[in-house]
């Protein structure tokens, strides 16, 4: 396996602000943290409840900005960047998924997949379907590609927000408990695709669970206390 | 670059249709503001265009007045090609000299024979008063040829009873305005008496009535034969108060003025300068008139701006997400910049045409002006020009294109986080 880092944090530190009346409550959320991952890692983001996952995640996929250290992706300093820049690197080399999904709630399953290829023309329209609904359909869902967000179950959006993330074959896929809203049978359905993409194609995956059976189907797991991490598990 | 617009407008035109209801309301809401300024300006360009076109139609748009401009005296006998050099020349009014034209004859002739000159009428001003049984009024008489007069303004086509023929060949016969004539209850073909200022009692057949819209007018003034008045005044035949004068083209009227003014030595007086009193007044109030259309564009405007900013509001998280998926910031504010200038197209097309039809509907309802209005009529009149149409629909398009993209960009700019989380 090539270890190379494809994201590495130095020293982030992330605080966030509450307003209270008029005085400002500073919660620092992760003191500071660093470590990286490398190029086709599978790793899982394990922590309780608030120590800092998602506000994490969103640092590594430029979402997010640290109030300091630094973060890089593909070698690009991205906590640096331009927000003009940082969307074209995301459509270019991210997938996302929100642990709220977040759908576009005008366009049916299908449009919202294909979305990120036609943002930057990356793809003509054509293709753009072709490839998604390819993707819905290994998640289950060539009968639902008409429906909009709000003609969907929770868990049927959640795979969408799967298939979007994946549609532009990212170089790294960040997903946020995207297994979240899912029984068990489409949970596997997702750990299947997640396993079958890092092996077969060696792609990068960081995705935070709650679930341990999830986190134990990875290679790595970084368990996160308090904005801390805690521990650092290869497996296998 | 094709690719990106096209997917800019699919967002666009999906977002509109996607939520139609909130579309169409928007487009009302524009196309309501449009309307209203439409309407406010064809009302307020119809009260100045009213009040001019009543003028034009009673009164002459050039007056010799039975004035001598000094030094302009042997011009007349010279008519000399030159005349015109002299108009530079400051005029000084000779005073005390009779209000009187003469010998007038001369002066029509000379005028008449002018390019762009289209009708001269001499005329004796005189008052007295009129009484019809036992009902008397004070009233101003004007003595006119009546082909020569008919002419000039639109006293032929204001009759309400009789007609100007009937005036020529009735050499003791009057014209009477409307409001005068309901006040002595006199009617057609009764006999009226007329008390001139030398005190002589004159016996009259009404021939006819007329009404212009003005309400001075129509309540005060009489029209006579040119040889009574003169008789009645004391004047010779070949003296008359003043020449009422009409240009082919209102723009000419000014320059037709000196120029006659040159030509003759008498002073003349154009319609504007005569009525100046009114114009400014009406005036004044058409500035006032454009401050509430500025006030309706303002508020319009507003409303329009409020509407679709929440829009754009509501649609933060969506620009969130689409700008995490990698759209780009231009993208997005493009997106917006396109719903907004939709919103403003329909909406502005429907305000005009809505405008349009709303400006005809009011003009054509029958409203009646009461007694002591200083201009009647049986209608509201509006008036309806291209570029009011042309600027309300700017003004709705580019609002509409700011409203939407303003927010847009603001909401572009921010870290997605900042809005999701939010
Ligand atoms: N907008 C915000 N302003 C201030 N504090 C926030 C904000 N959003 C989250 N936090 C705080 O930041 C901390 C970390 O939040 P985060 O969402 O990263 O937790 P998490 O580990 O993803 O939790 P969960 O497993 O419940 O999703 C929490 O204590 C939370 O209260
Ligand atoms: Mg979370």
């Amino acid at each position: 396996m090539n270890t190379d880092p494809v994201i590495k944090l130095e020293h982030v530190r992330k605080e966030l602000s509450i307003r209270n009346g008029g005085e400002e409550l500073v919660n620092t959320i992760l003191p500071d943290i660093s470590f990286s991952i490398g190029r086709g890692e599978f790793t899982a983001i394990t922590g309780p409840s608030g120590s800092g996952k998602t506000t994490l995640l969103y640092l590594m996929g430029g979402l997010d900005k640290p109030n300091s250290g630094s973060v890089y992706l593909d070698g690009e300093e991205i906590s640096a960047m331009s927000e003009e820049d940082l969307a074209e690197m995301r459509n270019a080399k991210l997938g996302f998924v929100y642990q709220f999904h977040f759908l576009l709630p005008e366009f049916t399953a299908l449009e919202n997949v294909m979305m990120p290829l036609l943002a930057r023309g990356r793809a003509g329209v054509g293709d753009a379907r072709k490839r998604a609904t390819e993707l819905l359909s290994d998640l289950g869902l060539s009968d639902k590609l008409h429906n909009k967000p709000n003609q969907l179950s929770g868990g049927q959006q959640q795979r969408v927000a799967i298939a979007r993330a994946l549609v532009n074959r990212p170089m790294v896929l960040l997903a946020d408990e995207p297994t979240g809203n899912l029984d068990s049978k489409n949970a596997e359905v997702i750990y299947t695709l997640f396993s079958r993409l890092n092996e077969e194609t060696g792609q990068t995956i960081v995705l935070v669970t709650h679930d341990d059976h999830f986190a134990g189907e990875t290679r790595r797991i970084l368990h996160i206390l308090d904005g801390r991490l805690d521990s650092d598990r290869k497996l296998r | 670059m094709i690719q990106k617009a096209s997917f800019v407008i699919r967002v666009a035109l999906r977002h509109l249709s996607g939520k139609r209801r909130q579309t169409i309301l928007v487009i009302a809401g524009v196309g309501v503001g449009s309307m209203v300024m439409i309407l406010t300006f064809g009302l307020a360009g119809g009260v100045i265009s009213d009040i001019k076109s009543k003028i034009i139609d009673i009164s002459p748009l050039i007056t010799i007045k039975g004035e001598k401009v000094e030094g302009k005296q042997r011009l007349l006998i010279s008519s000399s090609p030159y005349a015109s050099d002299n108009i530079g020349i400051v005029s000084r009014i000779v005073p005390d000299e009779k209000k009187e034209v003469k010998p007038y004859t001369e002066v029509v002739s000379l005028v008449d024979a002018l390019p762009g000159i289209d009708a001269v009428s001499p005329f004796v001003a005189t008052r007295g008063v009129i009484r019809y049984n036992t009902l008397s009024r004070p009233c101003f008489v004007k003595g006119v040829i009546p082909v020569r007069e008919a002419k000039i303004g639109k006293l032929g086509q204001n009759m309400v009873s009789g007609t100007l023929d009937e005036l020529t060949y009735t050499k003791n016969g009057i014209l009477l305005g409307t409001g005068l004539a309901e006040k002595i209850k006199a009617g057609y073909h009764d006999l009226v008496r007329f008390t001139g200022e030398n005190g002589k009692v004159y016996n009259l057949i009404v021939v006819g009535t007329f009404a212009s819209g003005f309400g001075a007018v129509d309540d005060n003034n009489a029209y006579i034969n040119l040889r009574l008045a003169q008789t009645i005044n004391g004047f010779a035949e070949n003296v008359v108060s003043a020449i009422g004068i009409h240009t082919t083209n209102l723009g000419d009227v000014d320059r037709l003025s000196t120029e006659i003014s040159g030509l003759t030595g008498y002073r003349t007086e154009t319609w504007e300068e005569a009525n100046a009193n009114l114009l400014s007044l009406f005036e004044r109030n058409n500035n006032i008139t454009f401050f509430l259309v500025m006030f309706v564009f303002v508020v319009a405007g507003f409303g329009i701006a409020n509407v679709l900013i929440t829009i754009v509001l509501q649609k933060q998280r969506d620009i969130a997400i689409m700008k995490s998926m990698g759209v780009s910031i231009r993208s997005l504010e493009m997106i917006f910049l396109a719903e907004g200038m939709v919103l403003g197209i329909a909406g502005g097309l429907i305000g005009a045409v809505a405008g349009h039809y709303l400006t005809n509907l009011i003009s054509a309802l029958p409203i009646s002006y009461g007694p002591s209005a200083v201009v009647r009529g049986n209608h509201i009149v509006t008036v309806q020009k291209p570029y009011f149409y042309f600027l309300t629909f700017m003004f709705a398009v580019i609002v509409s294109a700011i409203s939407g993209f303003g927010p847009a960009r603001k909401a572009a700019r921010l870290k997605p986080v900042d809005i999701l989380r939010a």
